[in-house]
Formats: C-alpha cells, sequence, structure tokens
C-alpha cells in the first residue's frame, strides 16, 4: 500500500518535472529564436542601409549646386543616422567595428554640413566634390563587405547567437565565419560586388482602386472564362476554381485558375467584370534551357500585343532572367511615354510561349489626365544639370512620383565615369523629381 | 566560239565569287564565335561575354565583363556604332557584328577561365593579358584569415559552378541577391505546400508592405517585424528554400500580384486572432485568405 502510494507520488513528480523542464526548454527556444531573430533584422538592415547610402552618395554626384544636392545629402544624413542605429543592435560589443562607424560618422559629418547647415547656393568646389567621391568609393567597399558576410550568413545557415555565445566564452580559434567575415569588412577588403538600385518597388498598390471604370459591358462568369481562354488561346483548359474578388468590398473581378489534366499543365488568372479584360494571368511552368533569344522573345511579344489589340505601346526594358525574358512596355502618347501605363509579359526562351502577362498599372492608368505640352524646353532644362554628366538620351515622360501624382518630366539618361543616371526634372518646374542610379 | 568564250568567263566569274564569299565567310567564322543571334539590352550569356569583351578590347567598354548586357554595356555598343556610322540602335545586329568583329580580337579561353574562377579582369588591347587579372585568392588573404576565405570559395563555388557553368546575377532593379535570398526564405517558410500561384501571392504581400507607409520600407524590416509572419516567429524562415520560392519570389518583385494589393493573409484553419478575419477580404488563394 505504502510502496504503491510512493510510486504514484514518484510518478506524478516525474510527470511534473518534466512538463515543467519542457515548458522551460520550449521557453527558452522562443527566446532563442527572438533574439537571433533581432540580430538577423538588425544586420540585414544595416545592409540595406549602406547600400542606399552608396546609393544616394552616388546620386549626389550627379549634382551641380548645393542648392539642388540639398535633398540628397539630406537622405545621406539620414541613412548615415539609420545605419549608425543598427550597427548598435549588433552583438558586437567586443567586435572591432571602427572604420564602418568611422565611415559613418565622416558621412554624417559633410552631408550635414554642405546638405543641411549651409544655405547658399553656389557650385560645389573641387575639394568637395573630390571627398564626396572617395565617400563614395568608401561606400561601396563596406557594402561589398557587408554584402559578403551576409551571403555567408545566409549560405551556411549562420547565427548570430553562436558568434555572442564565442565571444563570451573567448574562444576565437574556432570557425566563426561571422566573426572573420566582420573582420574582413574592417579590413575593407572589397570582392563581391553588386550594384544596387533605388527604384520604388511599386506605386500603385497602395491606392485604393478599383477595376469598375473600364470600357465595355458587364460580364458574367461564364464569359468570363471564355474571355480568358481565347485570350490564353488555349480552348482545352478546365475551371478549377473561379469566385469573384476585389477591393473595399467591391468585387469587382473573377480570379480563376484552370488547368488541363492531359498535359498537366495549369495557369492561374484575373479578369475584370466590367469590360471582360484580363488583367493578368500567369502559367505554372519551369523554362530548363535557352532557345529563343531575348530578341526573339521581343518580337513574339509585339505581336502577342497586337493580335491583342493593345497598341501605341514601347518597349521600355528587357531583361533576361533563368530561361526567361521579361518585358516591360508603356504607353506611347503623343511622342510621351506615360511610364504609370505599363504592361509586362514574360516569355519562356525554351520555346517562346508567353507564360505571363500583367496589365494592371496599364488599366489603372492609360486615362490619366495629365497636359502633355511642357513650359519648359528640353535645352534649358539640360542646361541646369551638372557639366560632369554626359547626357545620353532625352525622353519626355509621365511619372508618378512618391506623393503619387503624374507629372510631364524630362527622362535624361546620362553617364559619369561608368556609371549611368536615370534623371528625373519636372519638365514645367525644373524641379528634380528623382535621381537614379542604374544597374550596370 | 566567240560566244562560248563569253560564256565561259562569266562561268569563271561565278565560280571566283562564289569561292570568295565562301573564302569570306569561313574567315568571319573563324574570327567569331558569336552564335549570330540579334542581341539587345538585358540579355545575358556567352554573346554578351563577348561583346563587352570585344567593346573592352577597344576601350569603348569599361565596366566588368560579366555577360549581363546593362546600360554600361548599352552606351559602349551605342557610341561604337555612332564611331563607324552604324545605326545606332544599342543592338548588335549583323552590319555592327561584322564591323565589331573586324575591330577587336576576342580571346575566349582566357575571358571564360578568369570568369569561371571568379577573378577581377580586364580585356583591353595592348596591355599584356596576365597585367590585367586580380585572382580572387590573392584579394581574399589580405582579410588576413585563410579559412575564412577558403570558406567563401566554397560557398560562392557551390553557386557559381553548377554543372561546369558560371552564374550570372541578374536581379530584378532596385533589390540586391540577399534581398531575393530573404524573401525566398520567408516566402518558402511561410507557404511551401500552397500552389505556385500561392506562393507568388505571399511574395506579393511582402512587397505590398514594402510600398506601404504603415509597414518598414525595406524588405528584411518587413519580414522580420515583430509578429509579422509566423515562420519568422517559429525560426521556419531558416529552412533552405527550393527554386520554386525562389520563381515566385521573382515574379512578385517584376510586378505579378495575384492578391491585388493585399497587405495581411492568413490560415483560415489556424488563424487564432478575432481581428484578422474582421480586415476585408480581397481574394482565396490555396489555403490562404488574402485580405486589406
Amino acid at each position: 500500500m505504502f510502496r504503491s502510494i510512493l510510486i504514484a507520488i514518484l510518478a506524478l513528480s516525474v510527470i511534473g518535472f518534466s512538463y515543467w523542464g519542457y515548458e522551460e526548454h520550449q521557453e527558452k527556444n522562443d527566446i532563442l529564436i527572438h533574439a537571433e531573430n533581432n540580430y538577423q533584422q538588425a544586420f540585414h538592415e544595416l545592409a540595406y542601409y549602406i547600400d542606399q547610402l552608396h546609393n544616394q552618395i552616388g546620386s549626389t554626384l550627379a549634382m551641380k549646386t548645393q542648392d539642388s544636392m540639398r535633398p540628397q545629402l539630406a537622405d545621406v544624413w539620414r541613412l548615415s543616422t539609420l545605419a549608425h542605429g543598427f550597427i548598435g543592435e549588433l552583438p558586437l560589443t567586443l567586435m572591432p567595428f571602427n572604420k564602418t562607424n568611422e565611415f559613418l560618422a565622416k558621412v554624417g559629418e559633410f552631408s550635414y554640413e554642405k546638405g543641411i547647415k549651409e544655405t547658399r547656393d553656389k557650385e560645389i568646389s573641387d575639394s568637395d566634390y573630390k571627398k564626396l567621391q572617395k565617400l563614395y568609393s568608401q561606400s561601396k567597399e563596406v557594402e561589398d563587405g557587408l554584402r559578403d558576410v551576409e551571403n555567408v550568413v545566409m549560405t551556411n545557415h549562420l547565427r548570430w547567437m553562436d558568434v555572442e555565445l564565442a565571444l563570451s566564452s573567448h574562444k576565437q580559434k574556432m570557425d566563426n565565419q561571422v566573426i572573420d567575415g566582420l573582420k574582413t569588412v574592417d579590413a575593407k577588403s572589397a570582392d563581391y560586388t553588386k550594384s544596387f538600385e533605388m527604384t520604388s518597388p511599386k506605386n500603385a498598390v497602395t491606392q485604393d482602386k478599383t477595376f469598375t471604370n473600364l470600357s465595355g459591358p458587364k460580364i458574367n462568369q461564364k464569359e468570363a472564362i471564355q474571355r480568358f481562354k481565347s485570350f490564353i488561346d488555349d480552348q482545352n483548359m478546365k475551371v478549377k476554381n473561379i469566385e469573384l474578388t476585389g477591393r473595399n468590398g467591391k468585387k469587382d473581378s473573377y480570379t480563376l485558375s484552370m488547368e488541363n489534366k492531359s498535359n498537366q499543365k495549369s495557369v492561374s488568372g484575373q479578369v475584370s467584370k466590367q469590360g471582360g479584360h484580363v488583367i493578368w494571368f500567369m502559367k505554372q511552368r519551369e523554362a530548363n534551357y535557352d532557345k529563343v533569344t531575348l530578341y526573339e522573345a521581343t518580337q513574339k511579344a509585339n505581336k502577342y500585343l497586337n493580335k491583342r489589340k493593345i497598341n501605341n505601346m514601347v518597349l521600355v526594358q528587357s531583361d533576361q532572367y533563368d530561361h526567361v525574358g521579361l518585358l516591360t512596355y508603356v504607353l506611347k502618347k503623343e511622342n510621351v511615354r506615360i511610364y504609370p501605363a505599363s504592361i509586362r509579359i514574360k516569355v519562356a526562351l525554351d520555346t517562346g510561349e508567353v507564360i505571363g502577362f500583367d496589365q494592371t498599372d496599364y488599366l489603372y492608368n492609360r486615362k490619366i489626365h495629365v497636359n502633355l505640352k511642357p513650359k519648359l524646353k528640353k535645352q534649358a532644362v539640360i542646361d541646369h544639370l551638372s557639366n560632369k554628366i554626359k547626357v545620353q538620351e532625352v525622353h519626355l515622360v509621365v511619372f508618378q512620383n512618391e506623393q503619387n501624382q503624374n507629372v510631364l518630366c524630362y527622362e535624361i539618361l546620362a553617364t559619369q565615369d561608368q556609371h549611368s543616371y536615370r534623371i528625373l526634372i519636372n519638365a514645367n518646374t525644373n524641379d528634380q523629381e528623382k535621381v537614379e542610379l542604374l544597374n550596370g | 566560239m566567240r560566244k562560248i568564250g563569253y560564256i565561259q568567263r562569266i562561268g569563271i566569274a561565278v565560280t571566283v565569287i562564289v569561292l570568295c564569299t565562301f573564302i569570306l565567310n569561313l574567315q568571319s567564322n573563324q574570327a567569331t564565335a558569336f552564335s549570330g543571334q540579334i542581341v539587345q539590352k538585358g540579355s545575358t550569356g556567352d554573346d554578351v561575354i563577348e561583346l563587352q569583351a570585344r567593346l573592352q578590347y577597344i576601350s569603348y567598354y569599361k565596366g566588368k565583363i560579366d555577360g549581363v548586357f546593362g546600360w554600361g554595356t548599352y552606351w559602349a555598343l551605342r557610341n561604337f556604332q555612332q564611331k563607324y556610322g552604324l545605326k545606332v540602335d544599342g543592338q548588335l545586329g549583323t552590319m555592327t557584328r561584322q564591323k565589331l568583329v573586324k575591330a577587336s580580337k576576342y580571346d575566349e579561353s582566357f575571358v571564360k577561365r578568369n570568369i569561371n574562377a571568379g577573378n577581377a579582369f580586364t580585356y583591353y588591347g595592348g596591355v599584356p593579358l596576365d597585367q590585367q587579372v586580380k585572382k580572387r585568392a590573392a584579394n581574399n588573404s589580405s582579410g588576413n584569415n585563410k579559412n575564412q576565405s577558403s570558406n567563401q570559395n566554397q560557398s560562392t563555388g557551390q553557386k557559381g559552378n553548377q554543372g561546369g557553368k558560371y552564374t550570372i546575377d541578374h536581379l530584378p532593379s532596385g533589390y540586391s541577391k540577399s534581398d531575393i535570398n530573404l524573401m525566398s526564405n520567408a516566402v518558402y517558410g511561410e507557404s511551401r505546400g500552397e500552389p505556385y500561384v500561392g506562393q507568388v501571392a505571399v511574395a506579393a504581400v511582402i512587397v505590398n508592405r514594402v510600398s506601404n507607409s504603415k509597414f518598414p520600407n525595406n524588405v528584411s524590416g518587413v519580414i522580420f517585424q515583430p509578429g509579422a509572419f509566423t515562420a519568422v516567429a517559429d525560426g521556419q524562415i531558416w529552412l533552405t528554400p527550393n527554386e520554386t520560392a525562389k520563381r515566385a519570389v521573382l515574379d512578385a518583385l517584376n510586378g505579378w500580384d495575384p492578391t491585388h494589393g493585399a497587405i495581411y493573409y492568413f490560415n483560415p484553419e489556424t488563424a487564432t486572432s478575432a481581428w484578422i478575419w474582421s480586415r476585408p477580404q480581397i481574394a482565396k488563394i490555396g489555403r490562404h485568405i488574402f485580405c486589406e
């Protein structure tokens, strides 16, 4: 009797303790993951801000006067402060990270001095320009170093927690790539290179727009399916799923997915209720080799648009990714490129099949009202630019700025040494709407 | 008699012409490895490497020979076309190709060897080739740690040498390689069981959040925002993503948005928050409901 009670008590306490231990372990694990995520975030943010910093300093180099430089320099100042903050969040209490800090301090000082404190508008002195160029090349080194570490961290699944443990236990002998990587940054070794742009990812998504103002009568579900089939030019697809979707409670389009069981093909897309326009579609398929060139893919895409009666489009960008060609078109009106009204076409480079199409931005923006007659002459705008850059191409364009206003601009493509810039100058006010450092 | 001689003469002339063109053809075939196709901006691959190397040989192109037809290559080609009286279109067509091959040289084995080894190198005409290469290993030793450099070579080597082929880093503008890696991780951790379009949708939500002022303004900020993604909270984000997740991320970055601007999504089977159900819903894709 006594024995069995004892056994019961022991058994209960064993269960109790193991439950408690399990809870403790879970808790510790959660905290570890949380801390790790914090470090990861701080590090990636640091790398991001250094990227941005590098680009902003690069853009500043294209300016002529301090006045036109001011917005850029203010941004440089802001970014250097942010980057500084994130260095502080990393477990680097023992780490020699002086050079990066020093660089950030120098950048902050220079940009504050020239961009914020001084208010006279004058041309930049040669020594200031040289200083800027130096900061620019230093930012590149720091950026590359951080990217290297980031790359190693990501590919080898390294954890910052290990760094902290390694540092606190003073076992420097162990192969800790993060620590080594950071030392490399500190020694300013630049190897892995990748240029990074600062284009905003997307401008229309955050606006409450709907597909209700489109041309044509309202269609029902059956018609939507038919429209979709004839648009993708494949009558053998069977509907797998279709539903009414939309924002703001306005169900203004059909989202559907279709498949063909016999050849394993499947496609998803969206058709507007008003007018039955195919807004986008994507075919789920891989391309594993290149047979069609990007040039031929462009010819195919041109035909594709013509056949679907989408006219007056001009190709503004073409890119080749893993066996896929991506072509970006914009509307051209009275010889002005309407950048917000864009269409993207994805072509598989194995067979030349169009496997993706997206005209969301085109449908939203093709009827925007902007006066297409510029107040300023082209030459007047060009004269205002730095004489250190070489203007290569000038186009009249409509551009959607960060305030989501559509403005008429001169798009000036220019080079300075090996760098290419896109400079957007308001064609009515001569304000600088955007400066962008271009890839490669 | 006279007539026959005339015909004979024509015959000889024709043969000579045919032979000439044949020989010319042979020569130009020997001189170039170009595939003979038209190359335009945005292309990647062997033709672009040759184009860059040849333009660099005659000092028009001063950038890195990396096989990506970017802006630098574009201006170089246009300048070349202008100087040589060709149509200035920034494309490598037949005429431009012939002129370029005539004006420059291309040492394919030198260029390819250095690209494969990941060396920093240039290819200017008139400069000895061995002076134009900066070996990768030599560069790294300044980092004073052998261990690190060898490890790094390994990790880049794994990616760079798939099937003996170098990879070309060509990314959507505005995003870095690590942005894409990070997003692939997040998409894989969040939605690896979902259909392809569902994975694109999750990636699109990240993109939408970046451009939304209520959320952080960069990819890592959005992904690591506390409480934003369950895959981050439970550590699943650190699983190794597959190619499908990467493709989905690229599609989303390039503008495809199956969610129609959604900034939230949830799995109705596991969602515990009542708040998320109150959001206006846009669409259901796979197992996830996407909302505003």
